[in-house]
This record gives C-alpha cells, structure tokens and sequence, in this order.
C-alpha cells in the first residue's frame, strides 16, 4: 500500500512538474522568464495583422504535416526516389497551395499568391528568422510599453510602461514572438513593394522594397524591439511626427504610398489595409498619451511598419533617387549607393546630410569609389555597421563588449546585411 | 622689380579674387538682413529680395567649387544645409501669391528635412528657422 502510494506521489509530482514546465516561458534573448508583461500582451493581442500569423501558422502546421505523409507516403511506394526528389515534392504541393514551404530560417516566409506573374527583380528580398531573433538579444536602450485591451473599444491601447528595455525588466522575447515579427516585417515588405507598372520598360520599373536597408535600420533603431517609445522616436521603426505627416496629411509627399495600401488587393496588405484607409481620414499623432498606437502587438507593430517602410519608399523614390538623377545619372542606377544614401537620408542625420552627399557627384563618379567616400563621411552608417557587428557577435553567443567581438572578422557582405535576406 | 610683385599682390587681394567663399553664418547673416528690410513690404518686393538671396546662395556655391573642387569640405556642407533650407522659401517665391495648401507644404519640407528623424523637442537649426520667417512673410 505505501508503495502504491509512493508511486502515485512520484507519478502526481512529475506530473504537475511537467504542467508548470509547460508553463514556463523560453526566452530566446537570455531574459528572465519571470518578465512576461510583453509576451502577454502580444499573446492576447487579437488584431488583424495577429489574427493574419495565427492563420498562416495553422496553414504550415497543416502543410508540414501533410508533406511528412507526402515524404513517407513516396518512401513507401519508390524507395528508389532520391532524397532530393522527395523534399522537391514536398515544396511543390506547398506551393500549390500558395503555403510557406521553407526552412526553419524562412519558416513564415510569407508566399503570396500575389507574386505570380511577377519577374524575380519585381519580387523583394525577405529578411531571415536568425537574424531577426540575434537582434532581439541586443539592448537598445529606452522605455518599452505594453498595451491592453481597453473593454470599452476592444482596441489593445491601454498603454503601461514595463521599465527599460535592457537589465533587470528586459522582457521574455520567445520564439513564437521572433516569428511573428519576422511574419509582420516580410508581409509589411511584400504588402509595400510597389506594383509593376503597365507599358513601362523593365529599366524604369519601380524596385521593390529592398529588405537589406530595412533589416539594418530596425536592427540599429530597436533591435526589432518593437515595444520602445520615447520622444526620439517611437515603435520598432523609431517613427516621428514629421516622418508621419509625410506620409498621412496632404502636406507631405508621402500621401500616395498610403493610398495604395488602402486600395490594395494584395493577400499581404491584410492587416495594413484597414490602418490606411482609417489614417487617411484621420491622421495620427504621436505623443506620450497614445504610444500604443504605434507600439501595440497587432495594429500598433502594423501602423508602424507600414509608416516605417512607407517613409524607407519615399525617401528613396521621392527624394534620392531624383536628386541623383539630375547630378549623376549612372549613380542613380546603382543600388548599393542608393540604398547607402537611403539610409542616411532617415537616419540621424537625416536628408540634408544625404543631399550634401550627394552634391559631391557628378557625372564622372565612378560608383565603387563614390559609395567608399559617403560611407567614410557618414555616421550614420558607421554605426549601422557597427550594430551589424554587435548582432554577429550575438548570433554566435560572444558579448559585444568583448575584443572577441571587436575583432571578428565579418565580410562586407555580412556587415551590408547581405546575408540576413533571402533572395525570391 | 619686388616693389611693383608687392602692390600687385596687395591689389589683387583687396579685389577678392583669392577671398575665401562666405560662411554659413555670415550668408545667414546677410539672408536675416535682406529678410528684415522687405518684412513689411508687398509679395512683389518680397520675391524680388529672395531671388536676389538665392543668386547669392549660387554665387557662393560657385566659390567653393574654384577652392574646394570635390566639394568634401565641412565649411561647404554647412552652407549646403543652408541652400537646402532655403530651397522651399525660393520655390515659393514666384510671379502668383502661394496658396495655403502650398505655404504649408513649404513648412513642412523645411520641418522634415531639418529634423525628421531627430527627437520630438530638437529645436529647428538657425537656417531652418530663418527660412520659415521667409515662408511666413511671403505668406502673409
């Protein structure tokens, strides 16, 4: 009798063991798993563009499960079938079904069916998990926010800051967390990349968003952290209120960008669609009373990526590609130079600093040469280099702080962000 | 023979062919001046003064461009944030009266490019600032 009842102790305590086992958060940035208010507050969040991951992840789930049966089912009837052939298979029926079909990196890689009949050069580059999730491990200082339903509107915008982003209140991020920022930021790419325009050639197309200027900027601003808010800037984007009326009031030259989401018909533009229409009659502002607006899980990461690549657009188009037009015609056609003058143009030191730049070329401006000196002369972009190395040395577990770091040895490649994207 | 090398050289200095290009804060200076005398004057006045400031923002750029040939020099790039600043105010400043939709935008460009990616309380740079004193004129 007492070893039933010292077995069954045993059996109740393992048990309840594994119950708060389950319980227990993983935290994929090293913090306390303790400090859960941010993952509370995206796991309630019940938001369109939320709402939108839940269902593409349902969707994998189904997919992976049914190209498992697929895997075993051509196991069982061609055991000659190369390995090779098999996974083909399986990504094929994926794509049948218009479903994510990648690897663990790419997992929820958005696949819109609005990418057929598009050229590889109209489709965008898609920022990779892994970087994403070294990212979320830096600390990039300032106040973070959670936001909570408010009973009476339904709306996650009772705003409460939870301390510092970094130390002792650094929230738990988890891996469900990184892969909803990596779902919102890719579908905020697709849903913003501007459309193939009907009778123009293929030299004059408008270019997608390019997801490498877009990974270093959120990695530099916030870590892709996208709780932080304060009178710098707000959301994972670091918007501010001039930024914002460009592209929500009729005085900016934004206007247009917002316009399309809003008419978009696009499978990626749900969950930023029904945000444009609704600023487009009533701009937003940003002040300490309404943070949630842009830092909230659902609307809140919606509005401000959609602000944030919407203003990435219209510095690119509207401002350095003209001006590089008109003062070096051959630069204008190098990307590495616009996207280096890009994101000068939105960083600190902001479009004049980008213009001056500019002003240095001419028509004899050999582009490996020019792109040398403007990134010799900006700081801006020295710093972006520098957040790229912090995140390497994340990536493989090694403290910023450290001469390890300093002294890693990264590729050009890997410092421009070449490798946080995956190419269409 | 040392004597005549002397007086050319005084000579030629004194006529500003070796004078250095004027500075961010001494364009400034004169842009407030030629501001102040037409502040009470009719939108005719007031553009022919702001084109006239434009002429001497371009001179000045032409300048620097005879001693600083690639254009690197920090001196040059503060007066550039002048021009820029000012390029709003001088668009404006045409044959017909700006409408409010187009004053506003002015100010805005001037506001965005100054400080759209700085902190909320950054105050505005002097040339920002004095640009939209010319916005606020030719407005009125």
């Amino acid at each position: 009798m007492n070893q039933v009842f010292l077995l069954s102790s045993i059996f109740s305590f393992l048990l309840g063991a594994s119950a708060l086992a389950a319980d227990v958060p993983v935290c994929v940035n090293g913090a306390s798993e303790k400090n859960i208010k941010l993952m509370e507050s995206f796991q309630a969040n019940k938001d369109t563009l939320k709402v939108a991951y839940l269902a593409e992840k349902k969707q994998f789930a189904e997919v992976s499960k049914s190209a498992a049966a697929c895997v075993e089912s051509n196991l069982d009837i061609n055991p000659l079938k190369s390995a090779q052939d098999i996974k083909k298979a399986a990504k094929k029926q994926a794509a049948k079904k218009q479903l994510p079909a990648g690897d663990d990196d790419d997992a929820f890689a958005t696949k819109e069916f609005d990418d057929q009949g598009k050229s590889k050069n109209q489709l965008p580059a898609l920022i990779r998990r892994d970087c994403i999730a070294a990212s979320m491990k830096r600390n990039p200082g300032q106040k973070g926010y959670t936001c909570s339903t408010d009973k009476k509107t339904g709306d996650q915008d009772i705003e409460k800051t939870y301390g510092q982003v970094g130390g002792k209140t650094q929230q738990c991020i988890t891996d469900d967390m990184v892969n909803y920022v990596q779902f919102a930021v890719n579908r905020a790419i697709k849903c913003l990349s501007p459309e193939p325009k009907k009778d123009v050639p293929a030299d004059e197309q408008p270019l997608p968003v390019d997801a490498r200027v877009i990974y270093q900027k959120f990695n530099n601003e916030t870590g892709f952290n996208y709780s932080i808010a304060w009178n710098g800037g707000v959301g994972i984007g670091q918007l501010t209120t001039p930024a914002v009326k460009e592209l929500a009031s009729d005085v900016g030259q934004g206007q247009h960008i917002l316009e399309a989401v809003a008419k978009s018909n696009k499978m990626s533009c749900v969950g930023f669609k029904e945000i444009a229409e609704s600023d487009l009659k009533n701009r937003p502002r940003i002040n300490d009373g309404n943070y949630c607006d842009f830092v909230s899980s659902g609307d809140g990461l919606a509005r401000n990526l959609m602000y944030g690549i919407g203003y990435y657009l219209q510095m690119r188009d509207g401002i350095i590609v003209p001006t590089l037009k008109k003062r070096a015609p051959q630069l204008a056609k190098n990307r590495e130079v616009v996207s280096a003058l890009t994101a000068v143009s939105y960083g600190a030191e902001g479009i004049k600093k980008a213009k001056a730049l500019i002003y240095r070329a001419d028509a004899s401006s050999n582009p490996k040469t020019y792109l040398a000196s403007i990134q010799k002369s900006s700081a801006y972009l020295t710093a972006i280099k520098g957040k790229m190395r912090e995140m390497y040395c994340l990536k493989d577990n090694v403290d910023p702080s450290t001469d390890d770091c300093k002294n890693k040895k990264l590729t050009d490649k890997q410092l421009g962000a070449d490798q946080c994207v995956i190419q269409p | 023979m040392r004597n005549t090398t002397l007086v050319l050289a005084i000579l030629l200095s004194s006529h500003g062919a070796y004078a250095a290009p004027k500075t961010a804060e001494k364009l400034l200076e004169e842009i407030k001046v030629s501001r102040e005398s037409v502040s009470k004057s009719d939108f005719e006045k007031i553009v022919h003064e702001l084109k006239k400031v434009n002429s001497s923002l371009n001179e000045t750029l032409n300048d620097y461009k005879k001693t600083d040939p690639k254009s690197e020099s920090p001196a040059l790039e503060k007066v550039l944030y002048v021009v820029f600043s000012m390029e709003p105010a001088v668009d404006l400043a045409t044959s017909k009266k700006p409408t409010k939709l187009a004053c506003d935008k002015a100010k805005h460009k001037v506001e965005l490019e100054d400080k759209g990616s700085k902190p909320e309380d950054t105050p505005l740079s002097p040339e920002a600032q004095e640009s939209l004193r010319w916005i606020e004129i030719l407005c009125k």
